[in-house]
């Protein structure tokens, strides 16, 4: 065994969180200095330094959340995504569009292609690359869904005629980011929770008689409003609630994910129509969130300091 | 577990199987096991022993310091030799129903024989 000088790797590490580099930080520079050797590196290659940065940004922004959190999280998000998508698709995606500057005889009575049909298209080939379990395409499709989401957004700001509502490519993007935090494995669960989200929307677009080709508002105003869904929020929250304390966890954990992602769009019907409420109701949201956070971190801690790693130096 | 389990998960379970062994040591023995169709990277593999360890799937054997290096050897748990296990058995039936589909085909004609 040679001595090569670990400063190099030493400082790619720091992409990481300092609690990790305590846990793996040693013994994964033990690994690349072994891998290095082998090849005859004396410093770490460009592709070993971009994989450390973006493995350690994504610790560094994930890591508090668990594996299996996160994974339900992107499996709600990918079903509830589509189910959203599909709603706009059919009941917005072509629509007479209204133009108030001209007068009657000047309107083109014609049903319109919406660009949002771009984004709601991009997000049903990611769902079916999920069923056909290409999870790794599936998150590219997801990553095109966000960018598309944010391309059709700017282009609705400056031809707000060309719709949709800002609300729902703000939506669909938010969702499709959510999608990208693991890639989305439970195809059964995804496929039920798409099937059952779809289901349920559609039952309340009849019910509150939605047509097909109304402008994309009609989706937010009419069914999707801030009772709504909050209300499916509260709901899926104490579905999920039942199913912890009948220890059935994996459910708990999947209706948890919808939870989370209905308390989303829930927040985000509730921003875009009254900005100051929302603001503090996002206020609070975020405090309540980082004093969970908080307890969780303290209280891994203490796990670590309590129960000490075996075989650790 | 109800989910896939992922191919390099697969594949570090199965480099385990046959006792402790160090990071390094993993990534060859992955290596190796592929057919060198898969070769983890060192960030990759330590996202991957983390998630496991917290699943319970294996655990830490021992630590060694050889000439300054940490070499941290990771081992199965009983949970993890039983999921192993578990997932063979499911390949293993894949396996051999992929075979006898295969054998219910036709024999190709030989050369000019579709004419």
């Amino acid at each position: 065994m040679t001595t090569i000088d670990d400063t190099p790797w030493r400082r790619a590490l720091r992409a990481y969180p300092l609690s990790w580099r305590e846990r793996h930080g040693e013994a994964m520079l033990g690994t690349l200095l072994d891998e290095a050797e082998a090849q005859g590196r004396e410093e770490p290659s460009r592709g070993e330094r971009i994989a450390l940065m973006r493995s350690g940004l994504v610790v560094r922004v994930l890591g508090w959340m668990p594996p299996v959190t996160r994974e339900a999280l992107a499996t709600a998000s990918a079903a509830t995504g589509l189910a959203l998508a599909v709603m706009f698709g059919v009941f917005s995606g072509f629509s007479t569009r209204m133009d108030g500057r001209l007068p009657a005889e000047g309107q083109n009575p014609d049903l319109q292609a919406s660009p949002g049909l771009i984004v709601a298209g991009l997000w049903a080939i990611a769902f079916v690359l999920i069923l056909c379990g290409a999870a790794r395409a599936a998150r590219i499709a997801l990553a095109a869904t966000a960018t598309a989401g944010v391309a059709v957004f700017i282009y609705a700001q400056l031809d707000p005629l060309a719709g949709p509502r800002a609300i729902t490519t703000v939506t669909l993007t938010v969702v499709a980011l959510l999608g990208l935090l693991a890639p989305v494995r439970a195809r059964v669960a995804a496929a039920v929770t798409a099937a059952v989200t779809t289901g349920i929307l559609v039952a309340f677009h009849l019910f509150f008689e939605v047509g097909v080709g109304e402008p994309s508002e009609a989706i937010w105003l009419r069914v999707l409003t801030e009772e709504f869904t909050g209300f499916l929020a509260a709901a899926l929250w104490g579905l999920a609630l039942l199913a912890a304390v009948a220890r059935a966890r994996a459910v708990a954990r999947r209706i948890g994910g919808a939870a989370v992602i209905w308390t989303i769009v829930w927040l985000i019907r509730f921003m875009m129509w009254d900005l100051a409420t929302a603001t503090l109701g996002v206020a609070a949201v975020i405090a309540v969130a980082s004093v969970g956070v908080a307890i969780f971190r303290a209280g891994a801690r203490r796990g670590r300091e309590v129960h000490p790693r075996e075989g650790a130096a | 577990m109800t989910q896939e389990m992922r191919e390099p998960t697969f594949l570090m379970l199965t480099a385990l199987a046959d006792g402790p062994k160090h990071g390094y040591a993993l990534i060859e023995e992955v290596d190796r096991v592929s057919d060198g169709h898969v070769r983890l990277k060192v960030a990759t593999l330590y996202a991957a022993l983390d998630r496991l360890e917290k699943e319970g799937t294996i655990r830490i054997a021992r630590e060694e310091r050889v000439q300054g290096r940490v070499r941290r050897y990771v081992e199965l748990t009983p949970d993890g030799v039983g999921l192993l296990a578990e997932e063979v058995a499911r390949r293993e039936v894949t396996v051999a129903e992929a075979r006898r589909r295969l054998s219910l085909r036709p024999a190709r004609p030989a050369f000019g024989g579709a004419l």
